[in-house]
Formats: C-alpha cells, sequence, structure tokens
C-alpha cells in the first residue's frame, strides 16, 4: 500500500470520528444549550417553550394534505390590512 | 392576535398538538382606518370580537370542511373557548355512527344552540350565519362576517 496516499485519508478519519462522536453525546443538535428563563422557584431552568413555535403554512391546500396525513384540524386565518401597527 | 393570543406558551401547544396551522392576508397593503388604535393604545390585544372584516379565524376538518369561523379578535380565554366549540363538533359530524348525510343537519342545530348562549351579539349573528350554510373553505368568502360591522369601509 501507498503509505503516502493512505497518510491523507488519516485526517478525514479522525475528523469523521470526532464529528460522530459528537453528534451522538450531544442532547441539543440546533446549539449547545437552551436559553434559560426564570422559572416558577425563582431559579433559571432552560426555556421550554424554545424553538417551539406555531408552524404556519401559506396555502390551505398544503395546509389541508398535511392534516390529512397527521389526523389533525386545519386552523386558518384570513387577515386583511397592514399588520405592522403594534400589537396585531 | 400573533403578539398575544399566539404568544401564549399554552396556545402554541395547542395549535401545535391539535391544528395544521394557515394564514392569508387578502389585502396587506390595506391600511387601518383612522382612530382605529387611539393614542393611548398600548399592544395588550383588542377586545374580544373586534375588528370583524379584519380578522376571521376558521377551524376546518381535515377534509375542508368548515366546522366553525368567528370573525374578530380573540384573546386566549376566547380563543379556546371557540376551539372547544370546534374541537366538539368536528368530533360529533366525524363520529362513525353518524351518517354524512346528516351533517349538515347536526352542524346547523350546534350552530344554533351556540347562537343562544352566546356571550354578545355578535358573536351570536356568526353562529346564526353559519348556520345557515354547511360549507368547504373554499366558499367560505371574506365577505362572509361582513353584516357584523365594517372596520374597512
Amino acid at each position: 500500500m501507498n503509505l503516502r496516499r493512505l497518510a491523507q485519508f488519516i485526517p478525514f478519519v479522525l475528523l469523521t470520528g470526532i464529528a460522530i462522536s459528537s453528534a451522538q453525546e450531544d442532547p441539543h443538535p440546533l446549539c449547545a444549550c437552551k436559553p434559560r428563563e426564570v422559572g416558577a422557584s425563582g431559579s433559571r431552568v432552560d426555556w421550554d417553550g424554545y424553538a417551539k413555535s406555531i408552524r404556519w403554512h401559506y396555502s390551505i391546500d398544503e395546509a389541508m394534505k398535511i392534516a390529512r396525513a397527521e389526523g389533525k384540524m386545519v386552523f386558518w386565518q384570513q387577515i386583511v390590512g397592514d399588520l405592522d401597527k403594534e400589537g396585531c | 392576535m400573533r403578539t398575544v393570543t399566539f404568544s401564549d406558551g399554552g396556545m402554541v401547544k395547542l395549535l401545535g398538538d391539535k391544528f395544521v396551522c394557515a394564514w392569508v392576508n387578502r389585502r396587506p397593503d390595506l391600511k387601518f382606518k383612522d382612530g382605529l388604535y387611539p393614542k393611548e393604545w398600548r399592544p395588550r390585544g383588542l377586545a374580544n370580537g373586534a375588528a370583524v372584516t379584519n380578522i376571521t379565524s376558521v377551524f376546518a376538518a381535515p377534509d375542508g370542511t368548515v366546522i366553525h369561523a368567528m370573525p374578530g379578535y380573540l384573546d386566549v380565554a376566547g380563543f379556546k373557548r371557540h376551539f372547544e366549540f370546534a374541537h366538539a363538533l368536528q368530533a360529533q359530524l366525524y363520529d362513525p355512527a353518524v351518517k354524512r348525510e346528516d351533517r349538515a343537519g347536526l352542524y346547523a342545530k350546534a350552530h344554533l344552540k351556540a347562537a343562544k348562549e352566546a356571550k354578545d351579539d355578535n358573536e351570536a349573528e356568526a353562529h346564526r350565519l353559519l348556520a345557515e350554510r354547511f360549507m368547504r373553505v373554499d366558499e367560505l368568502k371574506f365577505g362572509f362576517f361582513d353584516g357584523l360591522g365594517n372596520v374597512f369601509r
């Protein structure tokens, strides 16, 4: 075997091994830690609502298709007007 | 509603668990009428039912049948009340024991009953209008509730 050629792959193998190892250990793939908030006890706790918000679709047809697949109802909001007003 | 009702943690979970959500702005360029928001306006939301021609919330079955709709702003408590009505009615209409041809009658009966128990006149009239028409989402025109109030004209 060509040792010089083999040596070119060693860094790749090492990096891949580190990446896989990190992925298996990381419980929060989106970030290293969740944002914190003050809990009921007064101490800071992980913000449970992080990265969980209403996922809006912009097509009622698409929403109905997903609803049929997931067995959910559809909530559709029709709006008129400039929504840049504070409080909208 | 997006900064008040839909920012409530419980509401986010409820909508995520039970619904697939969609929204459309029919005329995003339309400016609000002068005086709609008074000078002392604070971002705490409107009264339930305000802005009836500005917002309509529609609850539909996965097949596109309109189960319930309500014009105007809804706060968290108001939204939960209407969600519970829609959820219960949807379960009733799509109960396997209920025949498809009986759904329209059950729908009308439920809305007429709700009209009598409504919190205010606008809500009662909205239920009465819905009771007259068992329809799909593509048949619910935005002007369906125009008779209840007129913010933009």
